[in-house]
């Protein structure tokens, strides 16, 4: 098992270099350049800045330089970056993981964009999760044990309204009855990680589908082990109703939802776009949209990179998960 | 033996399935709408052109009608900024978004399928390419996927059977990109079905029968499509239920990024994507796409979950 | 049961939400847009559009930038509040020659950096030489491009000296046609005092060659007059006597191939030195000349040759140049064999005159550099920074010469690209500079705090030097793109203004009612559909006509609720003065064509019938139908679609004029739609067939700015037309001096280019954008810029706005 998941762990760099490398070809491939607007640049004014950001060498050497700056490099005597992590092992300089900077914003480096949205991102990815797992499971767990109730159905139909409904749609609905009916909380902007009056309606939006889905796996997950001899025996030997669902009911019963949660994380982390569109929030999701339709190169393959390795991370958790929760699978 | 057998046994198996799938109300119900708007969307906006004059692109010459109007007996479901046929948009838009779905469905059925079988059952070194690849795939990010294909590929550069399948719906430049949309869409949609199917069929390949099979020469092939791909029919149709409204989803995701359907078409992604926008102001134009939507949906899953439970009785949990 | 409980359920939980919906749509209309008071502290919070893409003002190019820059840098002249004319900023006066070639500044004494340091005419100096440089790469360069030499600085140009050790003038090798084309400021005396750089500027425009050597070869190769300056002379022989030895004993083939064909008795005098005369040398240059002529370089001949990276650069474009020719001159040859077509046989006979094998100046820099130190090579020199048309005179003047009269040149000044940016902090910190910790600016604001994709927040410079006027302490610039989202804030009284062009279609009928919020105002803005008139079937003037006629623009304005409908090129409204001179133009024309003033006015407008009659005279079949409608039978659709870039107000009028034309024409034009970055190469190289969406604000405020659309053969119209005429016509007037008589000219011109109907206009745009009545000093101005130092808050309600469609007038 160790074995395996070294041997995953080491695969994940030749395969993020080769999901960077393939995103780097679509971009090249993608028609329009960072600096083309509205009016036509005269040819003169193009050369300059095709010359300034090297795109006028062939483009064997830009990708080769692009991989030797997102990986390990030498330093030149001359280089006076300080993005990246930079070190010396006896006279030779290196400088390893440094992405260069924005081709649209000039003068911010891709390291310190990330830097800078991944904890936006990360803040409201796992608050959201947090906010679906305590709603998800609540629900779940009632529905479950009040089994073909008025309580089940309801809970199941608003889970269901939760899984169709497009977070574009909850989101302004959100804000249109708590911002401007109710004047509860402000309609958008970050306000800081502790801004919490600001996070609310992001949050709760982001968490309604996978609320809804947590619940839908924990009412399943828990009708099979409400059944199960074990949960008898535990009712038989007379303890609490409380007791059981708690200590003995919810170990069983949240296995599916476990296995959920490690793409559904990753997705999360990656995926909050509407949302940071919506509530104009500085996250990581909206720069890469942004970054992809302004040509922005290197900020696309910063965030690639980033997302790649949390993705293809998260997929072994849930290989690992896989073959913790099903004896059946083996991994040689 | 088991060969011989075979056939016999499964007819009953769909013969039953049928018959408990009848017995489950809240299937049938779901069954029942799934139905009505599938021939709804076919037969519809001929209909409502017919009867109103309102064909789902037909904006009125009278500039002053050209502006979002509440229901009322001509426009059921109200009109759009452009004083177009609500109602109109909604049967087209449903075409347009029960298409993405059905295809990309069958896309991640028969690809991810196949591909997550034949990666379970072969395992080693070929497994761990197989699902290298798909994991690199999650990666990748589609929108520039999208953008690049619909650069590339958009009008007269489209490929063969995209410009074939174009002529087949009665042409039209529009129509390409839709396609392409939905090209584009079950490029990514087969992932997941193939990471589950996989782990399924690991989790089989070991169990008695399929070492039966294989002691008695069955090929490759068939131990694969015959025997293990049926066992995990269950969970597959779970999933390809799922599919549907996570496929209609991220084509309106793309609609709201400005990427999906071609205008004048629409689909119920992009007409809710338009209508959140006036929903202070003209509900109706969000309120109807969007319940129609989500009626769909529901019904969808009532009918997955059905499915699911009629063909595999053992499995019966919801 | 369970079904329709659960349906039961859901139907409930969504009545109950369109409930709330309604209740939440249907709340009291109240006089102000949403909650309406003050901020506590001094601050503006300002919705400015997309990220800027950079603090530095030479490298940002939108309008969100442009807000942004105004709080913190200034030029020479700054926006006008209300007409965005120039007005006196860190420049007190000025002083035009007559010639309105030479601007004379006289800048304010007082200016400081925001770090303490005095501004002064050399930092002006910096600014305008750091916008030019080729390094920095600025996108709005060529705005710039009138300030003489500026051009060839920006585009690595070479000036030229000849053997008199004088340079060549630019007049003396211009082809005739175009001779007088520059008007150089010839007069005895400049404005302000003389300097050896006022010599230089005054003196007739120098001779500018490419940069690039390749590029330069091919320049060179289509003027004969250029071609005698390269020409070698008996003077070039630095020394023949290395020369000829090279020639003689040489190995190579080149040493051979020159053995061969140049004159033996020459070079055998020239070997021994001292019988070599001018005579013999001249014999040898002679040689050379006609074998450049006739082509030396040939990749056998030049295989043992040493040659410079220049050179192998060089040769390698000219491989990849061939390259290209020969794969267009297959791919006609292809195309002849399928049809015989004349026209094609013409296409290629042209490509031939094009081959470019044998370029005679390409033979001229081999040679150069082969016999490095034995020939003279032609004295090029490239054009630096201290040769554009800027001058500082004392600390405290500024001149600026340049290349024609430019009367709009004022106008352009207080862009952007014009304004100061600081020498020593961009020496120091390079491309950082813009940082928060390093940045140093001059305008009334500066740098407190900048948060990419959150806020950028700006604080009164105590060291401005008008700093008793600024009224704000701080600026907060949000940046922030989705109009709902900016709706939802202004409400909930988060922020205090928005940019233009926020309140989308839908919801101008609802906002416009609060009439102290809403700004709609004339800008210098239209937009407009562009055709692809070089191609079947729209380059037939009539099918063009007829579809412009077949757009119901009233209609559209209707449903915009911010546009008004145009029929002309430039916008309505904005240029009075322009408008008249144009109106007597217009009726010259009329009694020329002999119309009636009834026929005149409506020549162009919507008429389905009078767009019928057009079709049909293009030679469609047409069937008519009711209300003066038809449907053109046999339009060959598949060859036209209407391209758009995604955005939801393009999508709309796209959809509008589909179904209008297909109403009235019976033709259904696909629409087609593409991200933004994809569209612009699409729209710009005229791939698109049919009809694209265009639209131009102007840069500055004159109509030349939107005129210039069709100038020259590349540019922004898009529509792949290009007629000398009219550029002849533009020329001619911007060289006229007096102002009336050159609207007169410039009118004539918008007459020709209309008639041509190689674009659809559409409507005049107008502000749209809403700001809280106690936000005072912020003018819909025909760009919606605003001089920030005039902007307060006030708290006092009665002296609210109110009505702010009087608001130009007020005050």
């Amino acid at each position: 098992m160790l074995r395996f998941i070294l041997k995953r762990l080491l695969i994940i760099i030749p395969m993020a270099l080769i999901v960077v490398s393939v995103t780097w070809a679509l971009v090249r491939f993608a028609p329009g350049t960072f600096y083309s607007s509205e009016k036509q640049l005269p040819a003169a004014v193009e050369a300059n800045i095709r010359k300034k950001y090297g795109l006028d060498k062939p483009l064997i050497e830009q990708y080769l330089m692009m991989m030797g700056n997102i990986t390990c490099r030498t330093k030149a005597a001359d280089e006076t970056t300080t993005t990246g992590l930079q070190f010396s092992i006896g006279s030779a300089n290196f400088k390893c993981f440094d992405f260069g900077d924005s081709l649209k914003y000039e003068g911010q480096s891709v390291n310190e964009i990330l830097w800078r949205t991944v904890p936006v991102s990360a803040t409201l990815g796992i608050l959201a999760y947090l906010l679906a797992l305590a709603i998800g499971i609540t629900a779940g767990t009632i529905a479950a044990l009040r089994q073909n109730t008025a309580i089940d159905y309801s809970s199941m139909a608003i889970s269901m309204l939760g899984i169709s409904m497009p977070n574009f749609v909850l989101g302004p609905i959100l804000v249109l009855i708590f911002s401007l009916y109710l004047y509860w909380f402000p309609p958008a902007r970050w306000d800081g990680v502790l801004g919490v009056s600001n996070l609310v309606l992001p949050v709760l939006t982001l968490s309604a589908v996978y609320a809804a889905y947590i619940a839908r796996l924990t009412r399943a997950g828990m009708l099979e082990v409400l059944r199960s001899d074990y949960i008898r025996t535990a009712r038989a030997k007379g303890l609490s109703e409380w007791h059981v669902v708690t200590r003995h009911a919810l170990r069983g019963g949240l296995m599916p939802v476990i296995s959920f949660t490690g793409p559904a994380l990753a997705q999360l982390l990656a995926g909050t776009v509407v949302v940071e569109k919506i509530f104009a929030l500085p996250g990581m999701g909206n720069v890469f949209i942004q970054s992809i339709f302004n040509r922005d190169e290197p900020l696309t393959l910063g965030v690639v990179a980033f997302l790649s390795i949390i993705t293809l991370l998260f997929n072994l958790l849930v290989d690992i998960g896989y073959a913790f929760l099903d004896p059946r699978i083996r991994y040689d | 033996m088991a060969e011989e057998l075979r056939p016999v046994k499964g007819t009953s198996l769909w013969k039953d399935a049928w018959k408990r799938l009848l017995k489950n109300k809240l299937a049938v119900f779901g069954m029942i709408v799934v139905c009505f708007m599938v021939i709804a969307v076919l037969i519809g906006p001929p209909i409502v052109e017919w009867s109103t004059g309102f064909a789902y692109d037909t904006i009125p010459a009278n500039g002053d009608l050209v502006r979002s109007f509440p229901p009322s007996m001509l426009h059921p479901m109200g009109t759009d900024d452009q004083g177009r046929d609500v109602l109109a948009r909604v049967l087209l838009g449903g075409r347009i978004s029960l298409m993405v779905g059905i295809i990309s469905t069958i896309v991640s059925l028969i690809v991810g399928v196949s591909y997550g079988a034949i990666a379970g059952y072969l395992g080693k070194g070929i497994d761990n390419v197989m699902m290298r690849i798909v994991d690199m795939m999650y990666a990748v990010p589609y929108i520039l996927i999208v953008i690049v294909l619909l650069s590339l590929f958009s009008g007269n550069n489209a490929p063969g059977f995209i410009q074939y399948l174009v002529k087949l719906f009665g042409g039209g430049a529009g129509l390409s990109q839709i396609f392409l949309l939905f090209f584009a869409l079950g490029l990514v949609s087969w992932l997941t079905m193939s990471r589950i199917v996989r782990g399924q069929i690991m989790s089989l390949k070991n169990q008695e029968f399929v070492m039966a099979a294989k002691a008695t020469g069955v090929s490759t092939p068939k131990i694969i499509f015959k025997h293990l791909v049926p066992n995990t029919l269950g969970l597959v149709i779970v999933y390809a239920t799922l599919t549907v409204p996570s496929v209609m989803l991220t084509e309106a995701f793309l609609s709201f990024l400005g990427l999906g359907v071609q205008a004048p078409f629409a689909s119920w992604g992009s007409l809710a994507a338009d209508g959140i926008k006036n929903i202070a102001i003209y509900p109706w134009q969000l309120i109807f796409p969007g319940v129609t939507m989500a009626l769909t949906l529901f019904s969808l899953n009532f009918l997955g979950d059905g499915l699911r439970d009629a063909l595999d009785p053992q499995m019966r949990k919801v | 049961m369970r079904g329709s409980i659960i349906f039961k359920i859901q139907l409930a939980a969504l009545i109950l939400l369109s409930l709330v919906l309604a209740g939440c749509m249907t709340s009291a209309k109240s006089r102000y847009f949403g909650k309406t008071s003050p901020p506590n502290a001094n601050v503006l919070r300002y919705i400015s559009g997309s990220e800027p893409e950079s603090l530095d003002p030479q490298i940002g190019t939108g309008q969100p930038e442009a807000r942004v820059y105004m709080a913190l840098y200034e030029g020479l002249v700054e926006y006008d509040p209300k007409t965005m004319e120039p007005r006196p900023e860190l420049a007190t006066n000025w002083e035009i020659s007559p010639d309105a070639v030479e601007y004379l500044f006289h800048l304010r004494k007082d200016a400081k950096w925001s770090n303490g340091d005095p501004i002064t005419a050399n930092d002006f100096v910096f600014s305008f030489r750091r916008g030019f440089a080729p390094e920095t790469a600025s996108r709005n360069a060529n705005l710039g491009y009138y300030i003489k030499y500026a051009e060839p600085y920006n585009n690595h140009s070479v000036f030229m000296k000849g053997p008199d050790g004088n340079f060549y003038i630019a007049k003396d090798f211009a082809p005739e046609a175009e001779n007088g084309a520059a008007v150089a400021p010839d007069k005895a005396t400049p404005i302000g005092t003389e300097t050896e750089t006022s010599k230089m500027l005054r003196a007739p425009a120098k001779l500018t060659l490419n940069g690039d050597t390749f590029k330069r070869a091919r320049e060179i190769q289509g003027n004969e007059k250029l071609k005698g300056v390269f020409k070698f002379n008996a003077r070039d022989f630095k020394n023949p006597i290395a020369f000829t030895g090279k020639v003689i004993n040489g190995k190579d083939g080149l040493s051979q191939f020159l053995r061969e064909n140049l004159s033996k008795e020459a070079l055998e005098h020239c070997i021994q030195g001292a019988s070599c005369d001018d005579a013999h040398k001249q014999v040898l240059a002679d040689g050379l000349n006609k074998l450049m002529e006739s082509g030396i370089y040939d990749e056998q001949r030049f295989a043992g040759v040493t040659l410079s990276k220049d050179s192998q650069t060089l040769l390698a474009n000219l491989a990849k140049e061939n390259k290209k020719r020969a794969d267009e001159a297959k791919a006609i040859d292809d195309d002849i064999a399928q049809t015989d077509d004349a026209a094609k046989k013409e296409e290629k006979a042209k490509l031939k005159k094009k081959q470019i094998a044998n370029l005679f100046y390409l033979n001229r820099f081999l040679l150069e550099d082969v016999f490095k130190d034995d020939l003279a090579a032609a004295d090029l020199i490239t054009v630096e920074a201290k040769d554009i048309g800027v001058e500082a005179i004392d600390d405290y003047t500024l001149r600026i010469t340049l290349t024609q009269p430019a009367p709009y040149f004022m106008s352009l000044l207080p862009h952007q690209f014009f304004r100061l940016v600081p020498q020593k902090a961009i020496e120091k910190f390079g491309k950082n500079w813009v940082r928060p910790e390093n940045i140093v600016t001059c305008g009334p604001f500066k740098v407190k705090t900048h948060r990419p994709y959150d806020t950028l927040e700006v604080v009164r410079d105590p060291n401005y030097w008008d700093a008793a006027t600024v009224k704000l302490d701080e600026i907060d610039f949000y940046p922030l793109e989705e109009n709902t989202t900016m709706l939802n804030l202004y409400k909930s009284g988060s922020v205090d203004a928005l940019y233009n062009h926020t309140v989308p279609a839908s919801w101008v009928a609802e906002v416009s009612r609060y009439t102290d919020e809403y700004l709609k105002h004339p800008e210098v803005a239209m937009e407009y559909y562009s055709i692809a008139s070089k191609k079947p079937p729209m380059d037939n003037v009539y099918v063009r006509k007829a579809f412009s006629r077949a757009v119901d623009r009233e209609a559209i304005a209707k449903f915009r609720g911010t546009v008004t409908p145009l029929l002309d090129f430039t916008p309505e409204g904005i240029f009075p003065a322009y408008e008249e001179a144009r109106k007597k133009i217009y009726e010259e024309a009329r009694v020329k064509r002999g119309m009636s003033p009834e026929e005149w006015t409506h020549r162009n407008d919507f008429n389905p019938e009078k767009a019928c009659a057009l079709m049909a005279e293009a030679g469609y079949k047409v069937t008519k139908g009711e209300g003066g409608r038809c449907t053109v039978e046999n339009f060959p659709v598949e060859k036209i679609n209407i391209t758009y870039n995604t955005l939801e107000s393009n999508r709309q009028i796209a959809e509008m004029i589909q179904s209008q034309w297909k109403q009235n024409l019976g033709i259904t034009v696909p629409l087609k739609n593409m991200e933004w970055k994809t569209f612009l190469p699409y729209r710009s190289g005229v791939q698109y067939e049919g009809f694209t969406r265009n639209a131009w604000s102007g840069d500055y405020m004159d109509p030349f700015t939107f005129l210039n659309l069709f100038y020259s053969e590349q540019n922004d119209g898009a529509t792949g037309w290009h007629d000398q005429k009219y550029d002849d016509m533009l020329d001619n007037a911007n060289k006229t001096l007096d102002p009336q008589k050159r609207f007169e000219l410039l009118a004539q011109a918008e007459l020709y280019v209309m008639d041509q109907q190689i674009v659809i206009p559409l409507q005049t745009q107008s502000t749209n954008w809403i700001k809280k009545p106690y936000v005072k000093g912020m003018y819909p101005n025909p760009g919606t810029l605003f001089p920030w130092k005039f902007v307060y808050i006030e708290r006092d309600t009665a002296k609210w706005d109110q009505d702010v469609a009087n608001i130009m007038k007020a005050e």
